[in-house]
């Protein structure tokens, strides 16, 4: 499987914010098709940094990204999101005077590229399964902060993504809720799609994951199978006492 | 299975028939005036698109009516044409300069964008003033005005402003019901999640700029036909920006209805009031002002909060509770994305 054409390739990307300090430090990351990979790292270290390089909303300083094989550097966020990157927000960036099922078929009509039947279909499947079945029409600004995240989860998987990178969905949900998103997270990621998870609450992550990055000031620090990569000593001088969570 | 007819299809029919009642029922003067208020009217339509709908605050608006009025009397009486046909070069033309501006327009955002148009606006009116073939200060005379026999040209002037009107109405509607109208609202609450979604907002941004200017321009077109002449400072005239806005917040920003309501509570209220001098304008601003404070979504959200009603709705529904069917549980399993 892994000589395969990665689906994602994060070749060498340094990456700072106006004169600053460099925040990614020449980083490589390579997610193979059909992953399910967890992100952690403290406060700062980078992580939605990262996924605004892959996604297209942040342009690097140097380095490439390839999307199957495809060089994708130069390419817009929209026309990312067309080639199959989905993405939610940290901060929930819902469209908040549209309604819930609007804010799904914009994905799924734009970057899904899908008519309007098909647009339509896709989107009540996704509702039933995000639990937004019978709160559809309800206006998305009115949703309380979790409903917000779920609906950007809701709507990433509207874009009909093969590579779905997630910030901090099941930040601040307990503990039921967040082994639920787990559940729905695996079962899309069955499905074929690849998919990047950053998550503080560790021990969601260790039992969904098959992989672990753990990131630090800009670079990788450990990668490899949940248990061994918690282990290790740099990760745990980290996350020293921290444990299991550091929900901010 | 019984399909509800759309609201939004029925109050444009109401729209085309009122139109075309009009002129049945007026007067010489009520139909003038209803014939500035159609021009007045697509304006503030067009720059409730920009301004309501897509952040695109174009303080500079009066270039593209004023470029609309040059355009057609320039074309007309080369063409030696009476000046109807020549609205759709009125059109045109300042599409095209908004095209050809966009690149510098779109670099600038909020306050900037809004100054900085208004500067575009004030350099196009300086260039007419010193332009000969534009007639530099004195402007142009609609010459070609003498082909419309005198008794045809105040019901031909309202015709094409209506027209106008109508094309104005129905364009924006059909485009805020389709996709692309869900790509603007979308990018009207978060600019970064509509990228992420798929958004090309800078397409989406320059369509709407080019739609509203070619309307605007239309409609200066059609302003400056009743007037038989235009001169650089009446077509660029920051006036036209200050009745726009002051219908477009009066009625309601970022609704389509708005406008409509801004406008008739405007025409009313100069239309009573304007034997008062002063007194009206200090009784509009003090509407204004109250209505920014207490009313922020204005005449048609008041009206909307008492009767519950959509007229021109946009939105797009989630219909399989209304007609259609469920679709069953295998159906839900393995249907994702
Ligand atoms: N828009 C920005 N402008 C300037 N600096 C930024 C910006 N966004 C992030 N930073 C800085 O870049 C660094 C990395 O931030 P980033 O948000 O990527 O971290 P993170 O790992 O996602 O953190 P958290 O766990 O708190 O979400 C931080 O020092 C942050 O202050
Ligand atoms: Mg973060």
């Amino acid at each position: 499987m892994h000589s395969l054409t990665p689906s994602l390739l994060v070749d060498s990307v340094s990456k700072s914010y106006g004169g600053g300090p460099p925040v990614l430090k020449n980083l490589t990351l390579e997610v193979h098709p059909g992953e399910l990979l967890g992100v952690i790292g403290p406060n700062g270290s980078g992580k939605t940094t990262l996924f605004g390089v892959i996604a297209g909303q942040l342009p690097p300083n140097s380095g490439r990204i390839l999307v199957n094989g495809q060089d994708v550097t130069a390419l817009g966020a929209s026309e990312r999101a067309k080639g199959g990157i989905g993405r939610t927000f940290q901060v929930p960036q819902s469209f908040s005077d549209m309604t819930v099922y609007e804010n799904l078929l914009v994905g799924a009509r734009y970057a899904g590229g899908l008519g309007k039947n098909e647009a339509v279909e896709a989107v009540y499947s996704i509702l039933d399964k995000t639990g937004f079945d019978g709160r559809a029409e309800m206006r998305a600004g009115d949703l309380p902060l979790l409903d917000r995240k779920r609906l950007e989860l809701a709507r990433a998987l509207a874009t009909r993504p093969s590579l779905l990178l997630l910030d901090e969905i099941a930040g601040g949900l307990t503990d039921d809720e967040a082994m639920e998103i787990a559940g729905l997270i695996k079962e899309v990621n069955t499905q074929g799609i690849a998919v990047i998870w950053i998550e503080h609450l560790v021990h969601v992550l260790t039992s969904a994951v098959s992989r672990i990055v753990v990131l630090g000031e800009g670079k990788i620090i450990a990668d490899g199978a949940p248990q061994e990569t918690m282990a290790t000593p740099a990760v745990r001088q980290i996350y020293l006492g921290m444990e299991p969570e550091l929900d901010a | 299975m019984i399909k509800r007819i759309d609201n939004a299809y029925v109050t444009l029919f109401a729209v085309a028939v009122v139109l075309c009642l009009l002129p049945l029922v007026l007067s010489k003067a009520g139909l003038v005036l209803a014939t500035e208020f159609c021009v007045v009217l697509a304006i503030a339509l067009a720059w409730n698109l920009l301004a309501g709908f897509s952040g695109i605050v174009l303080i500079g608006m009066p270039l593209f009516i004023g470029a609309g009025g040059y355009t057609l009397y320039l074309v007309a009486n080369a063409l030696g044409i009476p000046p109807y046909p020549a609205i759709l070069a009125g059109a045109a033309v300042p599409a095209v300069i908004a095209y050809a501006l966009s690149p510098l327009l779109f670099r600038l955002e909020g306050a900037q964008l809004a100054i900085g148009s208004w500067v575009m606006a004030e350099v196009a009116r300086l260039l007419c003033l010193i332009t000969p073939a534009v007639g530099a200060g004195g402007g142009l005379n609609l010459e070609v005005l003498r082909l419309v026999p005198r008794s045809l040209r105040l019901p031909l002037n309202f015709a094409f402003a209506a027209i106008v009107l109508f094309i104005t109405l129905s364009a924006i509607v059909i485009l805020l019901k389709s996709r692309f109208g869900l790509g603007l609202r979308a990018m009207r609450d978060s600019d970064a999640a509509a990228e992420a979604m798929g958004v090309k907002t800078s397409r989406v941004k320059l369509l709407t700029l080019i739609t509203a200017t070619a309307l605007s321009g239309a409609a200066g077109a059609c302003y400056y036909i009743t007037s038989i002449q235009i001169t650089p400072s009446s077509a660029f005239s920051q006036n036209w920006i200050a009745i726009t806005i002051f219908i477009v917040i009066l009625g309601g920003i970022g609704s389509v209805e708005g406008p409509i309501f801004g406008a008739i509570v405007y025409y009313l209220l100069r239309e009573t009031l304007s034997d008062l001098g002063p007194g009206y304008f200090v009784i509009s601003g003090l509407l204004a002002i109250t209505v920014t404070i207490f009313l922020p979504e204005g005449v048609w959200g008041l009206i909307k909060r008492l009767i519950r009603i959509d007229l021109l709705p946009i939105a797009h529904h989630e219909a399989r509770r209304v007609h259609g069917t469920q679709p069953t549980i295998t159906d839900k399993k393995g249907k994702l994305a």
